[in-house]
């Protein structure tokens, strides 16, 4: 027997102890909050650019102009808050399903790094104009994406390391989606920067499939394997069907890739490719309503705990922002409707709707659900009712302001009145928006005052105790 | 018959590779074969010799113009007003296509015809609340230079900007820096019809 594989099976009994607790919870506490700190930048930026549209003169400055600070707010939010948090809360989800340390905890730092490195980088030189053009979500400099992949293949490898040599008899479901995840974003990412299509209509093919899939093949599967260990964690109880969520992992993987198109309907695009994305996008459901239902149904019979658990409310309204903003989309996309809708901020309510009432609060609901169980700390539920209600007002007031001004701007359009009508018609919803805004940014205040309570703990206020693995 | 039960359960290796073959597959079928097969059918037109043009094109990529300007006509009546509606050779030689995905402003698709005037582009883009006051479009007062009236050139090419207040101080007026007239050659450039 060699040394190596003695070395794996060495690794392979050791389960975890409370130093590699003591040492997940430093690196996924770092994790949490370099996503919370992108939040916050991220907010400061969606707010500028949000004001800029209510008072077009108040920062006449280069580096704040809408154009220059739209990608920096996505690139933040997007990159920064949602990857990085959700990377850091993956990495506890497979260190409990695994049952063991870490392949590498330094791996995981050094990810960090690279991750921050490119955000950082990213961001300045964004601010000083150098962009691959307003091609949405991709606008990084090649090298900047470069060390952004590199970082999430060194993440992706650490979990797949880790999970091949668990201590836990079978995988559990959340770690199925959480490897797709960490699969499907460097395939996705030498797609999206191929030099060959930086020109002609095929740049417009590959941007559709892009931004799309940067959300279905990225963003969803890591928040639903958070979701499908946090839930039952939270709730003590299995999930309600581990067979809903190995069809929704299918379902999503066959049905995702193919409705980016739908963004470009009536381009001088293949008219199979547009209807392919508009008949897909129903397919869709099928994922959706699978891993919303099953969350429901995981949640139905415990209401009366969730009650006083504010930490699941947000995953509540996240299930049920996953279902409704799936729906909105892909009735949007239909050719009747996009006909009227495109082009307008009924866009920018669905971009909202998805990104941030199902993404983002799945993703500070398993914050608050698994961080103060790994730390020790205290959870401050009361505050964690105040984020929860700011976010939940903010999101709605700025996501159905965005879908009534799209609506009005349609109905403008087809009424062929001048341009300038569809803008003065938009004014007040602009300023509502604003506000909605303002709410969700004081809210990330509260989150952020939240996580520095949550800090790990010298001495573990409760040890960790291992519990039956969620039942099949 | 492989065991797929214990296959996707035990093995993440397993998901890894079929997952990424999977998604490999789908992005050939779905994204990369058409791309290639458009790219290829196309026949990049010729380049834009105009330097200044191609200077100014990439200020408007660099001011990120394209979130809220789309250039992309779909053969609709909504879009009647903004000319022809696009083909790909419209975009087969640029980098990258504008098509854009937001009308926060209006099409600029053929704006070069709607806009012809020079000088109204450079005092809508010093300030747009001067040509249109319900506009909500930044400004650009950094591709301007603001001198005392007396000083600026007589030179009727220089296209010297005099606006009331309060969007130039009074005696000031606005000379266009060589960034300023760059984009707008390139919007005079845009010309679908």
């Amino acid at each position: 027997m060699s040394s190596a594989t003695m070395n794996t099976d060495q690794v392979r009994r050791a389960p975890a102890s409370a130093d590699d607790d003591r040492a997940t919870a430093g690196v996924v506490y770092a994790y949490t909050w370099s996503a919370a700190i992108w939040l916050l930048i991220g907010s400061a930026y969606g707010m500028i650019a949000a004001v800029e549209l209510v008072w077009p003169d108040l920062l006449p400055y280069d580096w704040l102009s809408f154009g220059r600070i739209r990608p920096i707010h996505t690139a933040s939010v997007l990159f920064g808050w949602l990857s990085i948090g959700l990377t850091g809360i993956a990495y506890l989800v497979v260190y409990r399903t695994a049952r063991r340390a870490l392949f590498s905890v330094a791996l995981a730092e050094i990810g960090l790094g690279l991750l921050n490195l490119a955000l950082i980088a990213g961001l300045v030189t964004l601010t000083i104009g150098m962009t691959r053009g307003p091609v949405e979500y991709r606008e990084w400099m090649t090298p900047i994406a470069a060390v952004f992949a590199a970082g999430s293949l060194l993440n992706g490898f650490n979990i797949l390391v880790t999970l091949v040599h668990r201590h836990s008899e079978e995988l559990y479901i959340a770690d199925w989606f959480i490897l797709g995840a960490f699969t499907w974003l460097p395939i996705l990412y030498v797609i999206g920067y191929l030099p060959a299509f930086d020109r002609g209509i095929g740049n417009v093919v590959i941007q559709g499939y892009y931004m799309h899939v940067v959300l279905g093949l990225w963003f969803t599967p890591l928040v639903l394997g958070v979701t499908y260990w946090a839930l039952p964690r939270m709730l003590h109880k299995p999930i309600y069907s581990y067979a809903l969520g190995v069809l929704a992992f299918w379902a999503n993987l066959v049905f995702y890739p193919l409705i980016g198109a739908h963004h470009f309907v009536f381009a001088p695009l293949p008219w199979w490719l547009q209807t392919t994305a508009i008949a897909t996008g129903i397919g869709m459901m099928i994922p959706v309503v699978a891993s919303t239902g099953n969350f429901l149904l995981t949640m139905n019979g415990s209401w009366r705990m969730i009650r006083r658990e504010p930490a699941v409310w947000f995953i509540a309204a996240g299930a049920a922002c996953y279902l409704a903003a799936s729906l909105q989309g892909s009735l949007q996309s239909f050719r009747s409707a996009n006909v009227f809708l495109h082009f307008t901020n009924h866009t920018v309510g669905h971009a909202h709707f998805a990104v941030y009432g199902f993404v983002s609060f799945l993703l500070f609901g398993a914050v608050y659900g698994l961080v103060p169980r790994l730390t020790g700390a205290q959870d401050a539920p009361l505050r964690i009712r105040l984020h929860f209600w700011l976010a939940l007002i903010g999101m709605a007031l700025y996501v159905v302001s965005m879908l009534v001004a799209g609506v009005l701007q349609g109905m403008n359009w087809a009424d062929g009145r001048p341009f300038i009508e569809s803008v003065v018609a938009n004014a007040p919803w602009y300023a509502v928006r604003a506000a909605g805004g303002g709410l969700m940014t004081l809210g990330h205040g509260v989150f952020a005052w939240n996580l520095w309570l949550m800090r790990p703990q010298p001495v573990p206020r409760t040890a960790w105790t291992p519990v039956a693995e969620p039942a099949r | 018959m492989i065991d797929l039960n214990a296959l996707f359960h035990k093995r993440p290796v397993a998901i890894v590779v079929i997952g990424a073959a999977v998604f490999g597959a789908l992005s050939f079928l779905i994204a990369l074969r058409p791309a290639l097969e458009l790219n290829a059918a196309a026949a990049p037109a010729a380049a834009n010799p105009d330097a200044a043009a191609a200077r100014g094109r990439a200020l408007y990529l660099a001011e990120g113009c394209g979130y809220c300007h789309s250039q992309f006509v779909r053969p609709l009546f909504i879009d009647a007003a903004y000319g022809r509606p696009s083909e790909v050779a419209d975009y087969a030689a640029a980098a990258p296509p504008l098509l854009g995905t937001e009308r926060t402003g209006p099409d600029l698709s053929n704006v070069g015809i709607r806009q012809p005037s020079v000088m109204w582009n450079l005092l809508h883009l010093y300030n747009p609340r001067s040509m249109v006051p319900e506009s909500v479009m930044p400004g650009f007062p950094w591709y301007f230079d603001v001198i005392a009236r007396e000083t600026a050139p007589a030179d009727p090419d220089a296209y010297v900007l005099v606006l009331p207040e309060p969007f130039l101080p009074k005696g000031k007026v606005a000379v266009p820096r060589r960034d300023a007239l760059d984009l707008v050659a390139y919007l005079q450039t845009l010309r679908q019809e």
